[in-house]
C-alpha cells in the first residue's frame, strides 16, 4: 500500500512535469526546436537519388515527390561504435573531474570548526 | 543467517542495471530503434524503483531542505529534481516521437517539429546530470564496491545510518 501510493506520487510528479512541457510546446513557449527532421535531411544523401529538400520561401524544406521522411536510422553505421562510447566517456570525464573536488568539498565541511573556541 | 543481499548492494545492483541501461539506450543507432523504445520505457520504470528505495532520504532531505541540512545534501537534491524533470521530458519527447514502440501498440503519434529536438537536447542533459549524479555518490559507489567481498559485520540499521551520512542528511 505504502508502495502504490509514493509510486503514484512519482507518477503524478512525472504527469505534471510532462503536462508542462505538453503544454509549453503547444503554446509555442519551447521554440527553436523546430528543425529536427530538417536538420536530418540536410545531413544526409537523399534516399533513392531524390533531389535533396530545398528550403521554401518560408524556410522550411519540403520532402521532394516520393521521399520518405527521414529517421535517423538512414544514418552511416559508422556512428554505432562511437555513439556507445560517448556517454561512456563524458560520464567518465565528470565523475573523474567532479568527484574529488566534492570530496575535498565535504571534508573540508567535516574539519571545519562548528563554533569558536570558547576561551578565545 | 547473514544473507548476501544488504540494502546497498541491492541498490548498487539496480544502480548499475539502470547506468548499463542507460549507455546502451544512449546508443540507438547501436541497438536500434526498437530496444532503443522499449528500453528507454522500462528505464523509467526502473527509476521509479530506485526512487521507491531512496524515498526515505527524499522525504527527508525535503522536509529540511530550508533548514539544518548539510549543503552537499541541498546540491544533491537540486540535481536529482533538475534530473527527474530532464527524465520526465526525455521519456515523454521519446513517446511522442516513437517509430517502434507506440505504432506496435496500435497508437499512431504525429512525429517531428519540437519534440525531436527537444528529445536531443533533454538527453544530452541528461548525459550531463547522470554523470553529475554518479560523481556525486562516487565516494558510495566505491566504498559499496569495495565491501562486496567482505563479510557483513553491520546490521542493517547500522548500515542505513551510514547511508544517511554518507548522502548529507543530519
Amino acid at each position: 500500500m505504502k508502495i502504490l501510493g509514493r509510486t503514484s506520487v512519482i507518477l503524478l510528479a512525472a504527469l505534471l512535469i510532462g503536462g508542462l512541457t505538453f503544454a509549453a510546446v503547444n503554446a509555442g513557449w519551447i521554440s527553436g526546436f523546430d528543425h529536427g527532421p530538417d536538420r536530418d535531411r540536410a545531413a544526409f544523401q537523399p534516399l533513392d537519388g531524390a533531389q535533396a529538400a530545398q528550403p521554401d520561401a518560408a524556410g522550411t524544406r519540403a520532402l521532394p515527390a516520393g521521399e520518405r521522411e527521414r529517421s535517423f536510422r538512414d544514418r552511416p553505421d559508422g556512428f554505432a561504435f562511437a555513439e556507445l562510447l560517448k556517454p561512456l566517456l563524458v560520464v567518465t570525464l565528470i565523475v573523474a573531474v567532479v568527484a574529488p573536488l566534492y570530496s575535498l568539498l565535504r571534508k573540508r565541511r567535516r574539519t571545519m570548526p562548528t563554533a569558536p573556541p570558547a576561551n578565545s | 543467517m547473514r544473507t548476501f543481499w544488504t540494502p546497498s548492494r541491492i541498490n548498487l545492483a539496480i544502480d548499475l542495471s539502470i547506468f548499463i541501461a542507460f549507455l546502451i539506450a544512449m546508443a540507438p543507432r547501436t541497438s536500434g530503434i526498437a530496444i532503443h523504445e522499449w528500453l528507454s520505457i522500462a528505464f523509467g520504470a526502473a527509476i521509479i524503483a530506485h526512487l521507491l528505495l531512496h524515498w526515505q532520504w527524499i522525504v527527508q532531505v525535503t522536509r529540511r531542505l530550508f533548514g539544518h541540512v548539510a549543503v552537499s545534501a541541498r546540491i544533491n537534491h537540486l540535481l536529482n529534481v533538475l534530473l527527474f524533470i530532464d527524465l520526465t521530458v526525455v521519456i515523454l519527447s521519446g513517446l511522442l516521437i516513437s517509430e517502434a514502440a507506440l505504432p506496435a501498440l496500435g497508437i499512431q503519434v504525429e512525429r517531428g517539429g519540437a519534440w525531436r529536438g527537444l528529445h536531443d537536447l533533454s538527453a544530452n542533459a541528461f548525459m550531463l546530470l547522470i554523470g553529475l549524479h554518479i560523481a556525486l555518490h562516487w565516494h558510495w559507489i566505491v566504498r559499496t564496491v569495495g565491501r562486496l567481498g567482505h563479510k557483513r559485520h553491520r546490521s542493517p540499521a547500522a548500515l542505513q545510518a551510514a547511508a544517511d551520512v554518507e548522502e548529507g542528511v543530519e
